[in-house]
């Protein structure tokens, strides 16, 4: 009964990156681009009669982009999917604990005294889990770290940073401020083959750890108690899942910037969609929805108008009435209290 | 030898309470009922025991083990805990709520296998609820939801269950029915159950012995027929009852339903 929901689901994300290849601004002709990714793909060397600007465009913009794109969906609904499970709560989603704030605080700063671009990401990346480690040891008390004090610690700490980012924002020039505000709506515009390279084994470890620590997750989402009694280390292990979840957010975020709404969006339509909140099942489906689905946000970002347009508003603006939609369509069943 | 020995295992709480003292052995096949009122410290006991709460000193031992000195998924493999029936917020199935009793034979990385699936069916068979095995736990009746955390609880292949009101918010039916299968599971498996019961008729009829506990300490322990008594009903829970006894049984008749 698994399986062929899950054939579906898993060549999704491999049509969706073949589609984007052929999409954008500059017209690429279709069979020229087949013939690129065949004659790449059988014999590297050849010399090629199409114009070197086909070949720049889809190898070296479009490719790393829908890389990127393909990665952070994936990044983004994982660490959704095991954080609603850890905290047992339908609303959270891959910021919960103020890694967003964190970020954007950090690429923010960055911007105003530092503008280079290989900067802005590191202090994005850092200042992101600066603010899960400040979260996790708030939240920490003597006998643990209970899910609502870490839920709460994670509010206080996502206002401490917007606060700090509204600070540097009213302190910046308005050249430099049109970077934050840029920066904080999300784009995968940028993209080269670097800021791949650099993230993607951050995310693949990440997701490495959460994919294999699914059946955990189940259990870790029964509460502290009973995952104790079931005999879980419910402290290191629950640290590892945040851990897993904020090295993704956090390396993804600082490359792209705040992308909303695909953290919480894409684990409810995976759970909906298998009719079961299995995380054996709905990391993997997690993975493939998500990844599929930033990259069509993405593709719509770079070819609705002749500009860009931020993805991150992109996802929210398509991603609220839809999920409107299917919470309506009674698919809170697949969620009750 | 004695499955559980509990040595004078003491607790308290930061707001004052405090568990004194308790001494308490179990053995393996038989059915420990903690009775007693609201606060006299049931649960706080059954936290105790699984660890849930650290006693100030080791005292828990399960087959001449300490307890409370183990990793928990080597505890889980000695003690099953079954909490109080709970709406959780997923809906799994019943066989992967079960399946979750195996949780303390895999690592952190492993999944549950089809051993391990077949375990769970068979604990499933125990309480009989076979066929709501596909059904989501959240769609089920509470006795049922009860039922199959017994079966949990079960699958953890355990040599002592712990049952924290099994029968809160159980009907009539229900709550003999799911404190007949724990009789019957604890005899067939040789496991020792441990369970707190707030009526003193339900505890008199499933109990192989009674602990009668008030205020954190233990007040009387033994046969059902020696501790439910007028006297310690009285002492206990400040009632005055008549135990009506005839040949067909016995029961505890509160003299002030309408004073």
């Amino acid at each position: 009964m698994k399986k062929t929901p899950f054939v579906t689901l898993a060549i999704l994300p491999p049509i969706v990156a073949l589609i984007s290849l052929f999409l954008g601004t500059y017209f690429t002709p279709p069979e020229t681009v087949l013939n690129m990714i065949f004659t790449k793909l059988i014999s590297p060397g050849t010399h090629s009669p199409w114009p070197a600007v086909y070949e720049t465009i889809v190898f070296n913009i479009r490719l790393p982009r829908i890389a990127l794109a393909l990665l952070g969906g994936l990044a983004l609904s994982v660490a959704g999917a095991s954080l609603q499970t850890v905290f047992r709560n339908p609303l959270v989603d891959s910021y919960i604990l103020g890694i967003s704030a964190g970020a954007g605080f950090g690429a923010a700063l960055a911007i105003a005294v530092f503008p280079h671009l290989l900067g802005i990401q590191l202090s994005a990346f850092a200042f992101g889990i600066l603010a899960f480690f400040i979260t996790y040891s708030i939240a920490k008390t003597r006998g643990g770290t209970p899910t609502v004090s870490l839920v709460l610690a994670g509010v206080i700490v996502s206002s401490l940073f917007s606060a700090a980012l509204s600070l540097v924002k009213f302190f910046t020039d308005p050249h430099q401020l049109a970077g934050i505000v840029t920066w904080l709506m999300g784009s995968l515009a940028v993209t080269g083959w670097r800021d791949v390279a650099t993230i993607a084994p951050l995310v693949l470890v990440g997701f490495a750890a959460l994919f294999l620590m699914r059946w955990r997750l189940n259990v870790l989402s029964l509460g502290d108690e009973e995952a104790r009694s079931l005999g879980i280390n419910v402290e290191r292990e629950r640290l590892v899942v945040l851990l897993a979840a904020t090295l993704i957010v956090s390396s993804f975020t600082s490359v792209a910037g705040i992308i909303g709404w695909v953290g919480l969006m894409v684990p409810h339509m995976a759970r909906m969609y298998l009719k079961s909140p299995d995380n054996r099942v709905v990391i993997p489906a997690s993975a493939c929805i998500g990844s599929a689905l930033l990259l069509l946000a993405d593709d719509a970002a770079r070819c609705l108008t002749t500009f860009e347009l931020p993805v991150g508003v992109l996802t929210t603006i398509g991603g609220a009435p839809f999920f409107l939609f299917l919470l309506k369509k009674g698919g809170a069943r697949a969620w009750r209290e | 030898m004695e499955r559980v020995v509990v040595e004078n295992l003491s607790f308290s709480y930061k707001h004052g309470f405090e568990l004194r003292e308790i001494c308490l052995k179990v053995w393996g096949g038989s059915v420990v009922t903690l009775l007693g009122p609201n606060g006299s410290g049931k649960t706080t006991l059954l936290k105790c025991i699984n660890a849930l709460l650290k006693p100030r000193t080791n005292c828990v031992y399960v087959d001449g083990k300490d307890v409370l000195k183990m990793r928990e998924d080597e505890r889980a493999r000695l003690l099953g805990c079954v909490p109080q029936s709970h709406s959780p917020t997923f809906p799994y199935t019943v066989l992967d709520v079960v399946l979750m009793g195996r949780t303390p034979y895999l690592s952190v990385f492993q999944r549950p296998s089809k051993a391990d699936v077949a375990k769970a069916e068979e604990a499933l068979k125990l309480v009989g609820l076979n066929h709501l095995k596909d059904r989501p736990y959240t769609e089920i009746s509470g006795g049922e939801r009860q039922l199959t955390l017994i079966a949990r609880a079960l699958a953890q292949d355990p040599r002592v269950i712990l049952l924290d009101e099994p029968t809160t918010h159980l009907d009539f039916r229900n709550q003999f029915r799911v404190l007949r299968v724990v009789r019957e599971v604890a005899k067939k498996k040789d496991v020792a159950a441990i369970m707190s019961l707030h009526d003193p008729n339900l505890a008199y009829l499933f109990s192989d012995a009674i602990t009668l506990m008030s205020g954190g300490r233990i007040v009387a322990f033994g046969d059902p027929i020696n501790v439910i008594t007028r006297e310690n009903i009285k002492a206990v829970y400040g009632m005055n009852v008549e135990i009506v006894n005839n040949e067909r049984g016995r029961l505890v008749l509160p003299l002030e339903v309408t004073s």
